[in-house]
């Protein structure tokens, strides 16, 4: 057991309208092994129950509880206290979305973006009648380390041309469009292509690597985003 | 008040990238002959006049002018179109940008072309 | 709803960060010179007098100092600038831009040496007199 502090934000649109927010401090007994979300649900069961956060597995796999963590964002339940090397830890709602409540914030305009690149296998031609379509493992091999997204929103939050540009599909958003555009079943690219071929697309990126930096799962946005240039690139010329 | 742009980044992000190994490329050249890196020197008209003169430095540096102009308007375009989110407000930016260009390019070239030692 | 105000100091930083804000900063800078350096080179066009007097202005000791950051600027963009080209042109570019950018700036450093110590040179004679 040690004792840490946490310095969290918190913003109660009945009580704080109109401000910028505050932060309140909690001194957690952490035990051995708790995650940033243990802690979390401690101090609202046992000792702030207006203490607002989204999560539901804890256990890496659902995205929800991304956060902004000593000021890199990651998974609450991912992150183990005792590896951030800190006695005072600061927690923050994703930046570059709008609060709701504390932690919790408007990830609307996230997922409006994801739909936008159509993130799902689009086809022309019609599947073989006995069997699905099948795909080669090297083909298959391709999509390593595009299809484990969780939409967590940690790489598009973290983004600084997505703060100043929120129009930007975000990294988030084209990784998407990189898995289904490097899909050999996939025949959408037509369509895909004018959707992220455009100022507000993978042109806007400035391959500053935040997203790269942040994603919980160590996944490489910005890889998706060159690969996706050099597609539009062969498409072009 | 909507401006059209038909390319939607990919001819200012090319040209950015092509402009810019040009670009590195005539950097290397003008510092090693014009200011004699990495010796250095004192500028005069006597030292520069007589190769300015020639036909070949002109085609040299008004490719380093288009491609200077070009490269750093554009990066100012391209910072703009980040935190400049008004369509009005961007569309007079551009033409202010594309005028200052022109101005530029006219005043380079009105230096570099019809110049005699 | 409330907008927490992204400010990039709030983030916390690396190779990347540093990289990009450097290289607009300097891409900055740089555009300012060229307009100024057009101008001063339009002075030729007046003959040996107009020219001297306006070259003899911007060699003056201040000027040769503000040259070697200017030869530091240009240095800088033109490396991180080819890192950025080679991340998006090479095969493994992007997952080695860390080790990409300590290669670009070391040759940049030694760049910036061979043309900067000279130039300082230039500069303490000019300041001699």
């Amino acid at each position: 057991m040690a004792e840490y502090l946490f310095r969290i934000f918190r913003y109660d649109p009945e009580k704080d309208e109109g401000t910028k927010g505050r932060v309140q401090e909690y001194k957690v007994d952490v035990q051995e092994g708790w995650t940033l979300l243990d802690v979390l649900v401690h101090i609202k069961w046992f000792m702030d129950g207006t203490l607002t956060f989204r999560r539901a597995c804890s256990h890496g796999i659902c995205g929800s509880c991304g956060m902004t963590i000593n000021g890199k964002n990651g998974l609450a339940c991912e992150t183990q206290i005792k590896d951030l090397g800190t006695q005072v830890i600061t927690v923050e709602p994703l930046r570059g979305f709008r609060v709701i409540k504390d932690l919790v914030v408007d990830m609307e305009p996230f997922y409006d973006k994801l739909y936008a690149v159509k993130p799902y296998l689009i086809t022309y031609t019609p599947p073989p009648s006995d069997r699905e379509r099948l795909q080669s493992p090297e083909d298959r091999k391709l999509l390593d380390g595009k299809y484990e997204c969780l939409l967590c929103g940690c790489c598009t939050s973290s983004c600084p041309t997505y703060w100043a540009d929120k129009d930007f599909l975000g990294p988030c958003a084209l990784l998407k469009a990189a898995k289904f555009s490097l899909d050999s079943r996939d025949e959408g690219w037509a369509e895909r292509v004018n959707v992220i071929d455009d100022k507000h697309g993978i042109w806007r990126c400035h391959t500053i690597f935040n997203c790269v930096e942040a994603c919980p799962k160590d996944l490489n946005p910005t890889k998706a985003i060159v690969e996706l240039r050099r597609m539009a690139l062969r498409g072009r010329l | 008040m909507k401006f059209p742009r038909t390319s939607g980044g990919f001819y200012a992000w090319l040209f950015q990238r092509l402009t810019g190994i040009l670009l590195v490329i005539l950097l290397l050249i003008h510092f090693a002959v014009t200011h004699n890196l990495p010796k250095g020197g004192t500028l005069t008209y006597a030292v520069v006049a007589p190769r300015l003169a020639t036909a070949t430095w002109k085609v040299f540096d008004l490719m380093f002018l288009v491609c200077a102009l070009f490269h750093g308007l554009n990066g100012v375009w391209m910072v703009i179109q980040d935190y400049v989110h008004s369509e009005t407000a961007q569309m007079w930016i551009y033409y202010g940008l594309c005028t200052l260009g022109l101005i530029l390019l006219i005043l380079g070239a009105i230096t570099v072309i019809p110049f005699k030692a | 709803m409330l907008e927490k105000p992204s400010v990039i100091r709030h983030y916390r930083w690396h190779v990347g960060t540093i990289a990009w804000l450097l290289h607009r900063i300097t891409g900055l800078l740089l555009i300012f010179y060229l307009v100024l350096h057009i101008w001063v080179i339009h002075h030729i066009s007046q003959g040996p007098a107009g020219f001297n007097k306006v070259m003899g202005v911007v060699q003056t000791p201040i000027f040769l100092l503000l040259e070697i950051g200017l030869l530091g600027c240009v240095l800088y963009h033109a490396f991180n600038g080819l890192r950025i080209i080679v991340i998006e042109f090479s095969k493994e570019g992007v997952e080695a831009h860390k080790q990409i950018y300590a290669a670009m700036m070391a040759v940049a450093i030694i760049l910036f040496l061979i043309g900067g110590v000279p130039m300082f040179i230039h500069f303490l004679h000019a300041l001699a007199g």
